[in-house]
């Protein structure tokens, strides 16, 4: 939001912050030592406490009182934050104190409107600079708010999702962290083969020749700045969906950055991991589609025919990633149903989804690719339209490795160049240059045999601080039994 | 005299009361010719505003969206799907006295099997709302059909269990229905023949399909029920075990689990007696049928309750138990943590489950309270909530925290208007069944005159003075020509 002129831009608002994964609002960040002093339930011990807190969006309200002016925010859990501070994001609650709503939409815009509470009069200023930090008082009180998070569990609870260590132990055995996997491949692997995907399966094999897309996020380089989610939201069409949508679970992004606090929760490490569909070449979510709606190309993509979904949801529910979307009601006014985005009764559609449909608003849409109606799931596409775009110029121009120069929408805006994409077949290709790093290369839940098309760079840290669950030795169980204790937030 | 069948005397009668053939008629048939009392009028209002209730739901739901519903990106079955399968569960009891029953010669089903097999249609018809109105686009539901069409090489998908429900379910009301209203002719063509106003005698008439009571009448109409019954059989076990695919071929954890197809098939009729019970309690008090609905046939369905309960609790131990030995650790967290911790933000359901269907039902061990009518009404509803609950916690327990911890759920409650969807399928059963308890005969006329002679109260007594007169001469007279 920076300070507060963006605040009228909805993708911005609707874009969850790296670390608090919250939309549409600003908030009182508290660690966890704080608010068992606060509110008494120890989240980090307590498992019943920090469920309890993580699946109700209604978060308890408390009054920040400095430089005598005071506030009311929702209190956000974030491990890590220092004891006896808080942290509060200016530019938000935009419009002048007491401004009525048509003031406030009419010359800040829709999406500004009701979107957090201004904290710029808790700012101090001393005559020559402005003071962003001071003295806070800070009172419960009876009220809670509903905060719109994306991601509502702070931890990968040992599960094979995420990889990470130190430099000094990398470069000792580059070949431990991934061991564990490795291992488990082969425990599944049949008959004493050491081809995980062809005979971990009582399936047959096809190969696949050709064009394979498929991608390689580098964890070491992703610092979570989420320029990639916009960027697919702008490329594909991807709906807005307000405020109370984000509440309930709607969010339409394809591309979502995963945050994942790892090693001692009360000075944790962040983990960005984005997430978007993976492409599996053994898609769990083709099979269960009555109407074969989802498919698989022979290029290796899983492609959505939003003409043919009837909208089970049957994908959703079997894809191990959680990255299809449905979309619950008509955000994008593609509807044959007229109307319908304002129910006579009651309306639990935000404004700023009218606004995203009024006609000029409208020419933001890619003209390339389709705007989903209500009632069909969507996902990520590796931006087919782009591949096929490549794929024509380098037919027209009859040089085969134009292909690859295509880059998706999220690779496009990647600020550190974490994404790289293109035929996996092809060993000139960047990704197939960045998954020859044997040591790094991992693929989320691979275990399943899903065989995501979708590949991660486990995160090696510079430092000789004991990283995540990787420890070694003696202390490894020191890790074990801290983890047992480890909360999710 | 000779005796066709002999019934010993330690068996309870079927029918209770001193009754010939022209009583059976009478009783069964008057509640028809009768004016309905002012508790059916009530009944069926408030079922039909129920009804109505619903209908105003799933209008908001398909013209405003499924995001009516608290389902979200990580919950895509709810309430939904939770009653799709609850309803289905409920017929299955229907068919297993009508078809597996029959096959089997158990003449205690003929007071039940007519209301049973009613309520089997009309549970399906509920069931079917919901894998319906549930699909984003309804409007293009028959995209699940495989039918000639113009859309060139696109067809069904034949590997998606959603498919196989749809001919499971269709074929299961199907044939349903046709058993059910096979059994019907003789017993409209007896109304229509009682039937003093012309209206009422053209109405049964068409009904009766012209059914003249004639030996070759009878003839085929025995066949087709043996032939109709041996058609249901197979589906007493398939149709669940269909439904169950749903969940254990999908990959989530928790639902994927090769126990299921037994364990629903058990969990279905446990729940459907438990609906029988319930409707039938009530029947027989309101329309004065206790001399049919006896004593006995409502123990007898307490000892399937207790039986098919007990396979379940089986199968829920069986569950914990792999779920530990397979140490798969989703799995593990699905069952250990999801349901099992009491303090996780469901846990609560999975007990709930746990009392109601596994703890409760062993009252039924005792036969003062198998025979209790109270007792029964009580736990009959019991185990409805709990059944209901069972599939709440295998679809909602499983999926709201699966694979990725980042893709977790907030915790999922339903709107009013799932509320809404679920309150009118009440509302469409029980119209259908006040309907049903009014204008058709609710006990089946012709089959309770063929157990009648056997097992009537009073033709039983009548037989105890033939036996005691000279029990040697009735033995190898009567009893080994009878059998």
């Amino acid at each position: 939001m920076g300070n507060g002129s963006q605040a009228n831009n909805p993708w911005l608002q609707e874009l969850p912050d790296p670390i608090s994964k919250v939309t549409w609002d600003n908030y009182a960040m508290m660690g966890t030592e704080m608010y068992k002093e606060m509110y008494g339930k120890d989240v980090l011990k307590d498992k019943g406490a920090s469920d309890a807190y993580e699946v109700h969006p209604e978060k308890p309200v408390v009054k920040v009182t400095a430089n005598g002016k005071s506030l009311e925010l929702p209190v956000l859990l974030i491990p890590g934050i220092q004891k006896n501070t808080i942290a509060v994001a200016l530019g938000y609650g935009r419009g002048a104190a007491g401004a009525s709503k048509e003031a406030i939409t009419n010359n800040i815009g829709r999406a500004a409107y009701g979107a957090g509470k201004n904290a710029y009069p808790l700012v101090g200023f001393d005559g020559t600079t402005v003071q962003y930090n001071a003295d806070v008082k800070i009172e419960k009180t009876s009220s809670t708010y509903p905060l719109a998070q994306t991601q509502v569990h702070g931890s990968s609870e040992n599960r094979p999702v995420i990889y990470e260590t130190n430099l000094k132990s990398f470069i000792a055995n580059p070949a431990q962290m991934l061991e564990e996997v490795e291992q488990e491949k082969l425990n599944i692997t049949v008959n004493g083969s050491e081809d995980f995907v062809k005979d971990a399966t009582m399936y047959p094999h096809y190969e696949k020749p050709g064009i394979k897309w498929g991608m390689a996020i580098d964890l070491n380089t992703c610092t979570g700045c989420s320029a990639c989610v916009v960027a697919c939201s702008a490329e594909n069409n991807v709906s807005v969906v307000g405020k109370i949508q984000v509440q309930r679970a709607h969010e339409m992004h394809w591309l979502r950055i995963d945050r994942c606090f790892t090693g001692d929760l009360e000075n944790p490490d962040v983990v960005f991991q984005p997430m978007m569909c993976q492409h599996c070449d053994n898609a769990p979510c083709e099979n269960v589609c009555p109407v074969a709606a989802t498919n698989h190309s022979s290029e290796g993509l899983n492609q959505m025919t939003y003409n043919r979904c009837i909208g089970t949801r049957y994908c959703a529910n079997n894809c191990p990633y959680k990255v299809r979307r449905f979309n619950w009601l008509d955000y994008t006014g593609a509807d044959s149903f007229k109307d319908n985005q304002q129910p006579l009764i009651g309306s639990d559609m935000d404004e700023v989804v009218l606004q995203m449909n009024d006609d000029l608003t409208r020419m933001v849409l890619n003209p390339d690719v389709t705007v989903r109606s209500r009632g069909v799931i969507e996902k990520c596409s590796f931006c087919v339209q782009r591949l096929q775009e490549s794929k024509l110029d380098a037919k027209k121009q009859q040089d085969p490795s134009l292909v690859r120069n295509v880059k998706t929408a999220c690779m496009q805006a990647c600020p550190t160049h974490a994404i790289s994409f293109g035929n996996i077949n092809d060993t000139e290709s960047n990704v197939a240059k960045a998954r020859s790093d044997k040591h790094r290369n991992f693929y989320v839940l691979e275990q399943l045999h899903v065989l995501p098309n979708v590949s991660y760079l486990a995160k090696v840290r510079n430092t000789d601080r004991h990283i995540g669950a990787i420890e070694e030795g003696g202390e490894e169980k020191k890790g074990e039994a801290k983890k047992e204790e480890k909360a999710h937030v | 005299m000779s005796l066709l069948k002999y019934e010993s005397q330690q068996r309870e009668p079927l029918v209770d009361g001193n009754k010939d053939y022209h009583q059976v008629t009478e009783d069964i048939v008057r509640p028809i010719e009768m004016k309905p009392s002012r508790l059916w009028y009530i009944g069926f209002y408030i079922s039909v505003a129920l009804l109505l209730f619903g209908v105003y739901s799933i209008y908001r739901e398909v013209t405003y969206g499924i995001g009516q519903w608290n389902l979200n990106k990580t919950i895509g079955w709810g309430w939904d799907i939770t009653n799709f399968v609850w309803w289905v569960g409920i017929g299955h009891a229907g068919t297993l006295i009508s078809a597996i029953l029959l096959l089997f010669r158990q003449g205690w089903r003929t007071g039940v099997n007519r209301a049973a097999e009613a309520m089997t249609i009309f549970a399906v018809m509920c069931a079917g709302q919901f894998p319906i109105w549930h699909m984003g686009r309804v409007w293009m539901a028959m995209f699940v059909l495989p039918y000639p069409n113009t859309r060139g090489p696109l067809w069904v998908n034949f590997n998606s269990p959603l498919l196989w429900d749809v001919f499971a379910i269709s074929t299961y009301f199907t044939v349903s229905l046709l058993f059910w209203y096979s059994g019907l002719l003789p017993d409209f063509a007896t109304v229509r023949d009682r039937a003093k106003t012309k209206f009422r005698k053209m109405m049964y008439g068409v009904a009766a399909f012209g059914w003249s009571g004639s030996t070759k009448h009878w003839q085929r109409h025995e066949s087709l029920s043996l032939v109709l019954a041996g058609l249901s059989t197979p589906l007493v076990l398939s149709v669940h075990t269909i439904v169950s695919f749903d969940f254990a071929t999908s990959i989530v954890p928790g639902w994927h689990t090769t126990i299921f197809p037994p364990y629903f098939v058990a969990g279905a009729i446990f729940s459907g007696f438990a609906m029988v019970q319930t409707l039938m309690i009530v029947v027989r008090k309101v329309l004065n049928l206790q001399d049919y609905i006896t004593l006995g046939h409502i123990e007898a369905m307490n000892k399937v309750i207790v039986l098919t309960g007990s396979i379940v609790g089986c199968a829920y131990l069986t569950e914990l138990f792999i779920a530990w030995y397979g140490q798969n650790q989703y799995e593990q967290w699905a069952f250990f943590e999801n349901r099992g911790n009491l303090f996780s933000p469901y846990g609560w359901s999975y007990y709930l489950m746990m009392f109601c269907n596994v703890v409760s039902p062993q009252l039924f061990w005792s036969r003062k309270l198998r025979r209790n009518i109270t007792v029964t009404f009580f736990m009959s509803i019991i185990v409805n909530i709990g059944m209901w609950f069972e599939r709440f916690v295998i679809i909602v327990t499983s999926v709201y925290r699966d694979f990725l911890p980042s893709s977790w759920s907030t915790y999922y409650s339903p709107s009013i208007w799932e509320i809404g969807f679920y309150l009118g399928t009440f509302g469409l059963f029980f119209t259908c069944f006040f309907l049903f308890g009014k204008y058709f005969p609710v006990i089946a006329i012709a089959e309770i005159k063929a157990v009648l002679k056997t097992s009537g109260e009073n033709y039983k007594a009548k037989m105890t003075d033939i036996e005691k007169a000279d029990a040697e001469k009735f033995y190898i007279e009567e009893v080994e020509h009878a059998h």
